[in-house]
């Protein structure tokens, strides 16, 4: 992860919300079933649909101040980045 | 992020906005008569009554805006369906990211697979009921089968992802590895599926259904073989190992799926088609009044399982079965799925033995 850079969702995926949070889906061309990712937590789908407009340190550095997470709420915040980060679902713009 | 195991309760306790993928049989009408087509399509298919392009447009418009992530266009087959690359044009334009193609083959031309291959984010599923021309033409007729291998030859000089769809019966249960080699010839994933009492497959469903020792045999075989995708055709054989198949450990209609015909009926999937489990018409109500308001969706299909599957020991790993199955076999759903391989006196233990689920703590899913 690079906080100081902006994100974007790769190619082959798309999400939704759902009452639960969201939904990522994910084909990426190369195999034959798309893959599902369910996201509990409508924050994060929130922060995720920011990750193009601000850079991703920025983005949860404000979320942590201005929604006062504390240490386990940041780390699951910077783990769920870093996931998506991982699997290429999230790339630098 | 959920984990895999709570992710049934998600979508049981509130349903989803919408369908992940949808399955659209967009016509009867179908070049082949293969003797367990779930759809009853032929040559002489009676069209009338089936969707035009624009009001199939319109039905895209409206997937699309429901934030479908995947359709999935079946028949018969589609390739004869009249302005099919259209619709796929219009699908792509409206935002649609993924659309799955199940075909018989024999119409994929290089033109064809050009088309494809041009849109981009097509996947194929090419039917292919056996590892030898022998097997695979006693069921699907003759010349099938060295069609669908010159399809699988020419596809080979493209980038289109495919599947090689075997639909498990009696009598090509033996070829298994013969049609899994082909697979791997053509770069292929294979896809098995269970024979199932739909359309021209009810009348010879007792007949050519996998006998019980094929079924158990089968289990085995996936579980030798990881690489091969299921559905959720096979989750009534989960309870027979340590760890689940692949995939969902339940039925999908009305959850996570739900077809449309091609008169643009809805029904919770492609083998539920009877009238009480038709959800609505899309020439009368808008497709997300029907997903989400239907009494047919929010019923049976979303509640819990009924009769002995639900109190079984194994239903946290096979989900109770196949609704569809049931409902052909006996017209009711509180029965064990009739393809259930589990010994009576364990379906019947109570719930003393610890469920044989692994605790898959990944929260990304295969659709397999």
């Amino acid at each position: 992860m690079d906080p100081s850079r902006t994100y974007r969702l790769a190619a082959g995926f798309s999400w939704r919300r759902e009452s639960f949070g969201g939904i990522l889906f994910h084909f990426e061309g190369s195999k034959p079933d798309p893959r599902l990712t369910f996201v509990e937590s409508a924050f994060l789908i929130d922060l995720l649909e920011l990750t193009e407009q601000a850079p991703l340190g920025q983005i949860m550095a404000e979320a942590a101040v201005w929604f006062r997470l504390d240490e386990g709420q940041c780390g699951a915040m910077k783990d769920f980045f870093n996931t998506l980060i991982e699997r290429e679902a999230l790339v630098p713009q | 992020m959920f984990p895999n195991k709570k992710i049934g309760g998600i979508i049981k306790s509130g349903g989803l906005s919408a369908p992940i993928t949808v399955t659209w049989e967009l016509t009867n009408r179908c070049n082949l008569r293969c003797r367990h087509c779930l759809s009853d399509s032929s040559p002489e298919a009676d069209i009338r009554g089936e969707l035009n392009l624009d009001e199939a447009k319109a039905v895209a418009g409206q997937l699309a805006a429901a934030g479908v992530f995947q359709v999935h266009f079946g028949g018969g087959e589609p390739f004869v369906y009249p302005g099919f690359f259209e619709l796929l044009h219009h699908c792509r334009t409206q935002g649609m990211g993924c659309i799955c193609i199940s075909t018989n083959g024999s119409l994929l031309d290089d033109r064809r697979i050009g088309e494809l291959e041009t849109l981009g984010g097509v996947y194929l599923q090419l039917s292919l009921d056996g590892g030898t021309e022998s097997g695979c033409d006693a069921i699907r007729g003759a010349g099938t089968f060295r069609k669908v291998i010159a399809a699988l030859e020419r596809l080979m000089a493209s980038s289109i992802v495919r599947t090689i769809n075997f639909v498990y019966c009696r009598s090509n249960a033996h070829e298994l590895d013969d049609v899994l080699q082909l697979a791997g010839k053509f770069d292929a994933t294979l896809r098995v599926t269970r024979l199932k009492p739909s359309g021209r497959g009810a009348a010879i469903y007792e007949t050519m259904r996998p006998t019980q020792d094929q079924l158990v045999r089968l289990h085995e075989w996936l579980g030798a073989h990881p690489g091969v995708l299921t559905g959720d055709t096979f989750f009534h054989l989960n309870p027979l190992g340590s760890t689940p198949l692949k995939g969902f450990q339940f039925c999908g209609a009305a959850k996570l799926t739900c077809l449309i015909t091609p008169g643009g009926d809805v029904y919770p999937c492609a083998f539920t088609q009877t009238e009480n489990f038709r959800a609505g018409n899309l020439r009368r109500e808008s497709f997300l009044a029907i997903w989400r308001e239907s009494g047919v969706f929010n019923g049976v299909f979303r509640a819990g399982t009924e009769g002995p599957c639900g109190s079984c020991v194994a239903h946290e790993t096979c989900g109770g079965g196949c609704p569809a199955v049931k409902y052909a076999v006996a017209g009711r759903l509180d029965i064990p799925d009739p393809d259930c391989v589990l010994p009576v006196h364990l379906r019947q233990a109570e719930r003393s033995r610890p469920p044989q689920i692994s605790d898959r703590s990944s929260q990304t899913l295969t659709m397999g």
